[in-house]
């Protein structure tokens, strides 16, 4: 059923049944749109949004950042370059997978590659590779900072729903109990809408970016395509400087990054790039974005076109 | 339109036109604030983002699916979606050449991009990206009108060599879709 907006109602003018049953029939719609890819609380329950998001930060030690520790509730490294993180126990059902980004706290030198592995439910394996020099091919396993997404299959859905009033025949009165159960349940669809939401509708979770940038190179011009909570992009030496509204992000917060390879000059099958963003550069007003290309010897900076999604921070 | 908390009745009480007219109002404030970044629509024929309670705002990831690369007994190498989601954007997947994957798209996308993470074991060392081929590319010779979603997969072993493993590949997307 499809949700109807009621006509105000005036002074003297009775809602009669079929006002008050519309009523009740538009809660009912609120509620099946509210429970399509969310749980019954609110909560965001679907493969594409990730069930975490974090800021795996390395400073000489491992720090977790951007997700709750209900979700990630450890991090070790048992060896140089490999990074264990511990994944709360029922959060996570198999298939598990991730997308990664590297984030490394050294400045923007060299680029890095990150790759997973998944042990478990509870388990995940991120390994990380450093070449050794600007134009060189010599990767490192090393020690260093990612954000990384996981995604999970949802929960099962919710079967229990809310108890709608019972529809008013002509002559019907409403009864209190018809009235209060209205009332209760816009109530609850309302904090259920605020769960992860804003009161404008915007999702406020720290799952779901809260700003995004298509910066594209058109012969060799550089443009922003498009973007959310992003005031402005630069280039900046060997990068790209995103200029961020600073009132709505607090930093050290994850940022996803992806070069476009469709506009690396010369593409073929064995073209490759690299976008890595140091998370040491990343205040509540810039984020650096760095691009690589292979050149048939070696890595090297490119310029070329990207997209980031920038996360709420911790 | 602002949400505003009722008050519930007694025995007797009259209901004022009022009340009537502020749980109309919020109502209609849940559902257009829904509506900010999901589908409403209840034809099947609208897009799947237009469609109830669907998902529909570009921070929010178009499509994602893992693929899991399997080799059978007689040495054809196989790729499997251990997991895709519902969004009618990646419907299937096929291996072109070694280290070459291809997700055939059922529409024109476009202002998109892709992310694509490798998985692998730390004993190896991988590249992965993705690209949209637009109709026109005409890479594959088979078929040179298809468009869709092409994913390289390389690992270094020695030199750089396109290699077949398990992906990640995530779909973005804003403007109309």
């Amino acid at each position: 059923m499809g949700f109807e907006p009621l006509d105000a109602k005036a002074r003297q003018k009775p809602a009669g049944n079929v006002g008050l049953n519309r009523l009740f029939s538009n809660n009912l719609a609120n509620e099946d749109l509210l429970f399509v890819e969310h749980t019954l609380d609110g909560k965001h329950n679907s493969l594409e949004v990730p069930r975490a998001v974090g800021l795996i930060r390395y400073s000489g030690s491992y720090s977790i950042h951007g997700s709750s520790s209900a979700f990630i509730t450890a991090v070790s490294t048992p060896g140089t370059g490999t990074v264990e993180l511990t994944l709360s126990s029922g959060k996570f059902s198999a298939p598990l997978f991730c997308r990664i980004t590297p984030m490394d706290a050294s400045g923007d030198t060299v680029p890095w590659l990150a790759q997973y592995e998944i042990t478990s439910e509870t388990t995940i394996s991120v390994h990380l590779r450093k070449l050794a020099t600007i134009g060189g091919d010599t990767w490192n396993a090393t020690n260093g900072s990612f954000a990384i997404a996981i995604h999970a299959l949802p929960y099962s859905p919710a079967t229990a729903r809310l108890t709608q009033p019972t529809a008013l025949a002509r002559g019907a009165n409403l009864a209190p109990a018809s009235w209060n159960g209205l009332v209760d349940n816009q109530a609850k669809l309302r904090s259920y809408q605020l769960a992860e939401h804003s009161a404008g509708g915007a999702h406020n979770t720290k799952e779901i970016p809260i700003g995004f940038l298509v910066y594209r190179f058109s012969d060799t011009n550089p443009f922003i395509d498009e973007s959310l909570n992003v005031d402005d992009a630069v280039v900046s030496g060997d990068g790209v400087d995103i200029e961020l509204p600073g009132s709505t992000y607090t930093a050290p917060f994850p940022v996803f990054g992806t070069a476009h390879y469709d506009e690396l000059a010369g593409q073929t099958a064995a073209t490759r790039s690299i976008v890595c963003i140091p998370e040491d550069l990343i205040t509540t007003t810039n984020v650096s974005v760095y691009t690589y290309a292979w050149d048939g010897a070696g890595w090297g900076f490119a310029s070329l076109g990207f997209s980031v999604m920038l996360h709420r921070g911790t | 339109m602002a949400f505003t908390k009722l008050y519930k009745v007694i025995q007797d009480h009259a209901l004022g036109y009022q009340s009537i007219n502020t749980a109309a109002d919020n109502d209609l404030a849940i559902y257009e604030d829904f509506n900010e970044e999901h589908g409403s629509g209840l034809s099947a024929s609208t897009s799947w983002f237009q469609r109830l309670g669907r998902h529909n705002a570009p921070t929010i990831p178009r499509a994602v699916a893992n693929v899991q690369v399997r080799t059978s007994a007689v040495g054809v190498v196989v790729p499997v979606m251990s997991a895709v989601s519902q969004s009618e954007i990646i419907l299937s997947v096929r291996r072109e050449s070694t280290g070459v994957y291809f997700f055939p798209a059922p529409f024109e996308w476009v202002d998109m991009w892709v992310e694509v993470t490798p998985s692998g074991l730390n004993s190896t060392t991988r590249q992965a990206h993705g690209h949209y081929m637009e109709p026109t590319e005409g890479i594959f010779v088979a078929s040179p009108q298809e468009a869709g979603l092409l994913v390289y997969l390389f690992e270094k072993d020695g030199s750089w060599a396109a290699a077949d493993y398990d992906f990640t590949v995530c779909v973005f997307g804003y403007g109309d879709w």
